[in-house]
């Protein structure tokens, strides 16, 4: 039986090698055809098309030709030259840069057609062994043409040239303020096989860029508008994708730094699991993470602690006073502490540094102290996006990730965190104020720890000189109160906290007013009270 | 001074004229624009012109040197400043007003 030709000629795609691009693509542009690149006036399409052909001289054995209308070839070099790309050592060996700009000496006398400028960079293209053309951007020539018509026929003309040569093609082309092609110029859009919308707008005074792709013939892609920055590396698209997910879960667990809340854990966080601590001012969140960053140090593990508005000498400062030191490790380069200022650049700008930080300095841990700063850096919703990313990268790549976050006094419940990240996060700590007796004592408890068991205890927690403790709060006649009897003899003995408190008869919970027994408990209460009172005085 | 004696000069021996042609080969709108040209060079500058036509696809290293956009592209070459006149010549007052034949384009 003859066998049926069941081959699909499936789009083959090159990549770009621009970070998170060629996720969002599943793979890059399409080989050897035309991809266009739509934007408003700095949105970044020179620097996304260059970048693309630096790429693919450098990494992908694809050298490239820029032609260039609106700038020269010593401009888009010099320009350029804020990046990290080295374009200068590449220009006309592998990445060249054909000077195509419209001369005011340029007179119009009638239709023309664009065979000229195709065969000079065919020409140009044997020389050199181009695979890529960028067309940067070619408005600037069309609009000499008279109608509509000839500019369509001059595209066709140039898709068809680029896929009989087997170039990839990139083209820019401008929008107005409105994100509106040009009206002229829509029909591009629709002769392109790929196009790629590159916007930018200030979002609560900060500038916030954001591609999409919307369209890819052919190809799966994911269609939603994605942040990306540029940095002195390039463009970087904050790509968050399912593969990002895949990776084993780890059942080691690494220490909390403090030995209470190990029990409370059994055992620790889990490896490569995230944790958020919540709580007002001054419940000594950075403290608990910055335990957390010793312990790492101690099983020598490189870590990075990202601070918000606080410089690394004020951090080991007031950590030295709870006897956690860090500089030690930080001479000694184990943890590179990152000052960030909060408000100097946008909530995705932060992700990508601290991305690349990452990328460098590759921590097994990871501490963000408080990611709740980031709303002051372009608002809840761009917030909320980047401290989900922070948290899908470290889960990506095994990096154990905590993050503190500003909360208000109530106890908390979904919704009263700043950023709500409260359902993604592995472990969530809880730590408040109680405030009782003429005192302002602090509480930690656990609000979920997933898959592990976990003590269900609001734990006092105490600040001293020799570090963090936590103890048990002794319940007294229906009300909290805390364990503060040490060394005397009437005091409670300290239960094991990783042990469920045993349940409490019904009535010794409640507090009835009303009844016979009322004024026999009203008793027994201030005798209770003047014990306390008495053990205070020691 | 200088300017009357320049305008006298260009009086005496007329200025001759040196035009490069990139055509595409076979294309209608090559061949409509030689002839055009062609036309058009007799009727102002005939006896003082020079002319040369090159196809792009077999002069394509010219292409680089000449900075050629699009094809048709009609290059000045003399007399100074040079001056490049892209598209088929149809628009013809505005050709010659670019030479400078004609004063301004209607």
């Amino acid at each position: 039986m003859p066998k049926r030709n069941t081959r699909i000629k499936h789009v083959s795609k090159t990549p770009t090698g621009i970070t998170g691009f060629d996720e969002i693509t599943n793979g890059g542009l399409p080989k050897a055809r035309l991809t266009l690149i739509m934007g408003s006036t700095g949105s970044g399409k020179t620097v996304f098309a260059l970048q693309t052909l630096v790429n693919g001289a450098r990494n992908y054995d694809e050298p490239g030709i820029f032609v260039a209308f609106e700038e020269n070839a010593d401009q888009i070099v010099d320009n350029a030259a804020s990046f990290t790309w080295g374009l200068r050592e590449f220009e006309n060996k592998k990445v060249f840069i054909y000077d195509a700009r419209v001369t005011p000496d340029l007179v119009k006398g009638g239709d023309f057609d664009l065979t000229g400028i195709l065969v000079g960079i065919k020409t140009k293209a044997i020389e050199t062994g181009a695979k890529r053309i960028a067309f940067d951007s070619i408005d600037v020539l069309l609009s000499l043409l008279s109608d509509l018509d000839t500019r369509r026929q001059e595209i066709y003309r140039l898709c068809d040239w680029l896929v009989t040569n087997e170039f990839t093609g990139l083209l820019t082309m401008k929008m107005d303020a409105n994100d509106e092609v040009i009206d002229c110029y829509a029909f591009v859009k629709f002769h392109s096989d790929c196009v790629v919308m590159l916007a930018h707008c200030l979002v609560n005074h900060f500038s916030m860029r954001q591609l999409q792709v919307v369209k890819y013939r052919g190809s799966a892609h994911s269609d939603n508008q994605t942040s990306f920055v540029i940095l002195s590396t390039g463009i970087e698209v904050a790509a968050s994708t399912s593969h990002e997910l895949k990776r084993p879960a780890s059942t080691a667990h690494v220490s909390t730094g403090i030995k209470q809340l190990d029990t409370m854990l059994h055992g620790g966080y889990y490896r490569s699991s995230s944790v958020l601590l919540t709580g007002p001012p001054g419940t000594a969140k950075s403290t608990i993470a910055s335990a957390f960053t010793q312990a790492a140090c101690l099983r020598n593990e490189r870590t990075l602690y990202v601070a918000f508005d606080e410089n690394a000498e004020g951090i080991e400062r007031n950590m030295a006073s709870v006897n956690l030191h860090l500089p030690q490790y930080r001479r000694s380069g184990l943890l590179y502490i990152y000052a960030a200022r909060t408000e100097a650049i946008s909530g995705p700008m932060h992700l990508m540094k601290i991305k690349s930080i990452i990328d460098e300095f590759q921590p097994k841990c990871l501490v963000i102290d408080p990611i709740s700063s980031l709303i002051r850096a372009g608002g809840e919703k761009p917030a909320a996006e980047v401290a989900e990313r922070l948290l899908y990268l470290s889960r990506a790549r095994g990096i154990t990730i905590v993050c503190t976050s500003l909360a208000d006094e109530k106890p908390p419940l979904l919704g009263n965190i700043p950023i709500h990240v409260g359902t993604i996060v592995d472990v969530w700590i809880h730590v408040g104020y109680f405030i009782q007796n003429g005192e302002r004592n602090r509480s930690l408890s656990i609000v979920k720890s997933r898959g592990m068991k976990h003590s269900n205890r609001i734990c006092e927690m105490i600040l001293t000189d020799e570090g963090i403790s936590l103890t048990d709060v002794y319940v007294s006649q229906g009300m909290w109160s805390w364990v503060i009897f040490a060394g005397n003899d009437n005091a409670p003995k300290k239960p094991n906290i990783c042990v469920p408190r045993p349940r409490l008869k019904r009535c010794d919970r409640s507090w009835p007013r009303h009844g016979p027994n009322c004024q026999v408990r009203l008793k027994r209460c201030a005798v209770s009270s003047n014990l306390n009172r008495q053990s205070l005085r020691l | 001074m200088s300017l009357r004696h320049r305008s006298k000069k260009q009086g005496d021996a007329k200025p001759e004229f040196a035009f490069r042609l990139y055509i595409a080969e076979g294309t209608p709108h090559s061949m409509l624009a030689v002839a055009r040209l062609k036309a058009l060079c007799e009727k102002y500058f005939a006896g003082h012109y020079r002319l040369e036509i090159r196809d792009v696809m077999e002069h394509p290293c010219c292409i680089l040197t000449d900075r050629i956009l699009a094809t048709l592209t009609l290059i000045k070459l003399s007399p100074e400043p040079q001056l490049r006149i892209i598209g088929d010549l149809s628009e013809e007052a505005r050709v010659l007003a670019a030479l400078g034949v004609i004063s301004e384009p209607p």
